[in-house]
């Protein structure tokens, strides 16, 4: 029993040893995977767009970068909030904000209508949920639509948490009053939601709404980019996202 | 007996059926003539490989532009031109109804693209559409752009308010 | 063996041809919605899944509770379940079905449902989704069907059923966890987003079935003259019992939860199902007839159990599987909507043309599962 014995002790340390020195690399990796809230540094990428809304600016009743995308976009205008479809759109402060209503809030925030729009998240659930790829992400952050994938089963629907997609339930066209051939239409049965504008990106323009804006609330520009404007609107200024605790990344920011 | 009458009917009808299109010829109607005519002098490919693949071409053109946001076309004289059915194809090829739709009607295709692809304004020629108002100028610039094309038979032409030179 | 389907009393061809009537009508009405869209339900921007979605998720349990006969059966060899069985698997294989084509009816452009195949991408549970539910089916069809046509043939089946049927077993379970993982990972809608909806569909999952088993067994009894046997019902009330006690702790686990600690999102979609939000109170009714009739038809179910009587019997189990199709459809989809991810209360109620649609893919479930259950008894009456 006695040499059992050492022979145990002796065996038993060198598992216990070895266990000790393998769950150190374990929890060197699990760290890592839970620092989810830090900044993701995707250092391949070059690009990465997303757009300051400086609230302060906004003035009420002002629809001039809805208009011009819809327009833009062949967006229809069914009349009813049932088949409505809207890239961007205003909405009161608790509603673009649940989860930051609070009580005292200043007159100002809480009477405001505030911009919603896709935020382009760089963790985005709708890509997650897609089956077929329609929805996807860029290399340059804008999470797009592949409207010859799109099978409507709208599960990005169910999954995005800001609301910020639409479905097509019936042709769009006859609810269409101009319909411009820079940019398609949609037909019946397909998701689709503000694109960042990636067809105008493409020629080096601004997306509509930031261009149309008359008093420059919206500030558009690669976050990866040190020196650029965005970057610098966003250290200047106290800037608030959407529902942050989900995790979702967005590229949208407000100043209120 | 009666069973190997009834068979041989039935085998007769189907045979008769299932060889239905040969000796039942309908007389073709005329080939189509399509409207060949472009902007600049060559198509984004030559014109035998676009009379074959050109679905493949736009399929290809398609995921290109929408999955990996590769918008332009490099045309062998090095310019560039955007990846578009409606905006590049379109631009060039006078009008979709002379020249998609001649042979795909001819042929019973029916591609779904327009459903959602626009259709831009005075049938396909954009340089026409709300650039130039004037319509002397506008049958002018489609006379020029038309000139070098045989194939328009003068029905067509007529029906554009223009005559074969 | 399948001819056995096409003998039938003027009874069974009545009942075929109901069932074709209301086939019919859905066919027409789906027609309609090909050719307008979506549209023409009653599903918008807000609610964006509605009845058919909500169809779908109860018929994903009801298929997988199959195991509650098939796996005391053969991986425990209780014999009492011997002729019930196959109506198990049978009953899995009509839901399975159905389940699928309801998932059709709600796509935007059902002509590209191959594109989930051409284009997996297994990050998406729809893509697990489609391959578990069709696995199931073929495992249930081949296995079921096998096993009858040895009995028909008074053979044993052949040895390679077996570890096919025990595939089915373990297969049941995931079809419904990766259902309900189809709600549960979502990040943006609070009443899914619960760890205890996978354990919580299988609960119900496991009440209903059985229930339903049990129905059909007595429908059996009086039309086809056939009897499961009296132990194998018995045995299918204990396994019920308990299986909708448990889902009710559920819902109370839910309610305590959302409720004790008063946060705002988790409690929305509870109060708009059960108590009315923003002054839309439409599915309150509806909740609440769901949780009475579901909790008395435990209470009797309980009582059954001390002094059995087939009449409270079926009335009990047909309150578990209404309460329960209320619940899980109508409570869980269209509440997983309400309010809206910006807090707007949107309600939602199904057109005809989605009626008629979805009683006639219901329709299309009975058939399948009256042809398969005709070829059962026949072959069972027979042995």
């Amino acid at each position: 029993m006695i040499n059992n014995r050492r022979n145990f002790l002796k065996k038993s340390t060198g598992v216990i040893a070895g266990a000790g020195v393998v769950s150190s690399f374990i929890s060197k990796y699990t760290t890592g995977l839970a620092d989810a809230s830090t900044e993701k540094v995707v250092s391949k990428k070059k690009i990465r767009w997303g757009m300051v809304i400086d609230m302060k600016k906004c003035v009420d009743g002002c629809v001039k970068c809805i208009d011009a995308c819809h327009v833009k976009h062949n967006v229809p205008d069914f009349g009813n909030p049932k088949d409505e479809i809207k890239w961007i759109w205003k909405s009161d402060y608790a509603k673009v904000f649940p989860s930051k209503n609070q009580q005292y809030l200043a007159q100002e925030t809480r009477d405001k209508p505030f911009l919603s729009l896709c935020n382009h998240c760089a963790d985005p659930p709708c890509v997650k949920v897609c089956p077929t790829g329609a929805t996807f992400q860029m290399d340059d952050g804008i999470v797009e639509m592949d409207f010859h994938r799109c099978i409507g089963c709208r599960f990005c629907m169910a999954a995005c948490p800001y609301g910020s997609r639409s479905f097509n339930w019936r042709d769009p066209r006859p609810a269409i009053e101009n319909i411009t051939s820079e940019y398609p239409t949609r037909e019946s049965g397909v998701v689709e939601k503000c694109n960042f504008c990636s067809e105008r990106l493409a020629k080096g323009q601004q997306p509509a709404c930031v261009e149309t804006c008359p008093e420059k609330v919206l500030t558009f520009g690669n976050l990866y980019d040190k020196n650029s404007e965005i970057r610098k609107v966003l250290q200047e200024n106290p800037t608030i996202q959407r529902k942050p605790e989900l995790g979702t990344n967005p590229s949208v920011f407000y100043i209120t | 007996m009666n069973e190997k009458v009834l068979i041989f009917a039935g085998l007769s009808i189907f045979l008769l059926g299932v060889t239905f299109p040969f000796w039942q010829s309908v007389e073709p109607e005329d080939f189509p003539k399509v409207a060949m005519e472009t902007k600049g002098d060559q198509c984004v490919a030559p014109a035998a490989y676009m009379r074959k693949n050109h679905m493949l071409l736009l399929n290809t053109w398609r995921d290109s532009v929408v999955r990996d946001g590769e918008r332009f076309h490099i045309m062998p004289d090095g310019s560039r031109v955007e990846k578009s059915l409606t905006k590049t194809c379109l631009g060039c090829h006078v009008s979709k109804k002379q020249f998609c739709e001649e042979c795909h009607t001819y042929a019973s295709v029916k591609p779904y693209c327009w459903e959602c692809h626009v259709v831009p304004k005075s049938g396909g020629h954009t340089e026409l559409s709300g650039i130039e108002t004037d319509e002397t100028k506008q049958k002018e610039l489609l006379n020029n752009l038309l000139a070098k094309n045989q194939q328009f038979s003068d029905e067509n032409l007529q029906s554009l308010g223009l005559k074969n030179d | 063996m399948i001819e056995k389907a096409l003998e039938g009393k003027k009874g069974y061809w009545g009942w075929i041809a109901l069932l074709l009537a209301v086939i019919a009508l859905g066919i027409y009405s789906y027609s309609k919605q090909l050719s307008y869209g979506l549209g023409v339900t009653g599903m918008g921007r807000d609610v964006s899944w509605g009845v058919y979605v909500a169809q779908f998720t109860f018929l994903v349990g009801v298929a997988a509770s199959a195991v509650m006969v098939v796996l005391p059966y053969y991986l425990h060899d209780y014999k009492e379940f011997g002729k019930i069985v196959i109506i198990g698997e049978f009953l899995a294989v009509s839901a399975a079905t159905i389940c699928l084509l309801f998932i059709l009816a709600d796509m935007g452009h059902p002509d590209r449902v191959f594109y989930v195949l051409l284009y997996p991408h297994p990050k998406s549970i729809v893509f697990w989704d489609v391959q578990v539910l069709n696995g199931y089916l073929l495992l249930n069809i081949v296995s079921g069907w096998t096993v009858l046509e040895a009995e028909r043939k008074g053979t044993s089946p052949p040895k390679w059923v077996k570890p096919i049927i025990y595939l089915s077993i373990v297969w049941a379970i995931s079809i419904h966890t990766v259902t309900a993982f189809l709600y549960a990972g979502t990040p943006g809608r609070h009443l899914w987003l619960t760890a205890v909806l996978a354990p919580r569909f299988l609960a119900s999952a496991f009440a209903v079935g059985p229930a339903l088993l049990i129905l059909i067994s007595y429908i059996l009894r009086k039309f086809a003259d056939f009897d499961v046997g009296e132990k194998a019902i018995r045995k299918l009330s204990l396994i019920t019992t308990y299986a909708a006690l448990v889902n009710f702790f559920f819902v109370g686990v839910e309610f305590f939860t959302a409720f004790y600690s008063n946060i705002p999102g988790h409690m929305h979609s509870l109060q708009y199902l059960f108590f009315g939000l923003d002054g839309k109170n439409q599915l309150v009714p509806w909740m609440w007839f769901s949780m009475i009739v579901g909790i008395a038809s435990v209470l009797i179910l309980l009582y059954q159990q001390r002094r059995p009587s087939s009449q409270l019997l079926i009335t009990a189990c047909t309150g578990i599987v209404v309460s329960l199709w209320i619940d899980k459809g109508i409570g869980l989809i269209i509440g997983g909507f309400v309010p809206s991810p910006m807090e707007e209360v949107v309600e939602y109620f199904p057109t005809f043309i989605e009626i008629t649609v979805t009683l006639g893919i219901w329709a299309i479930g009975l058939l399948i599962l009256t042809a398969l259950l005709k070829v059962a008894v026949a072959v069972k009456k027979a042995a």
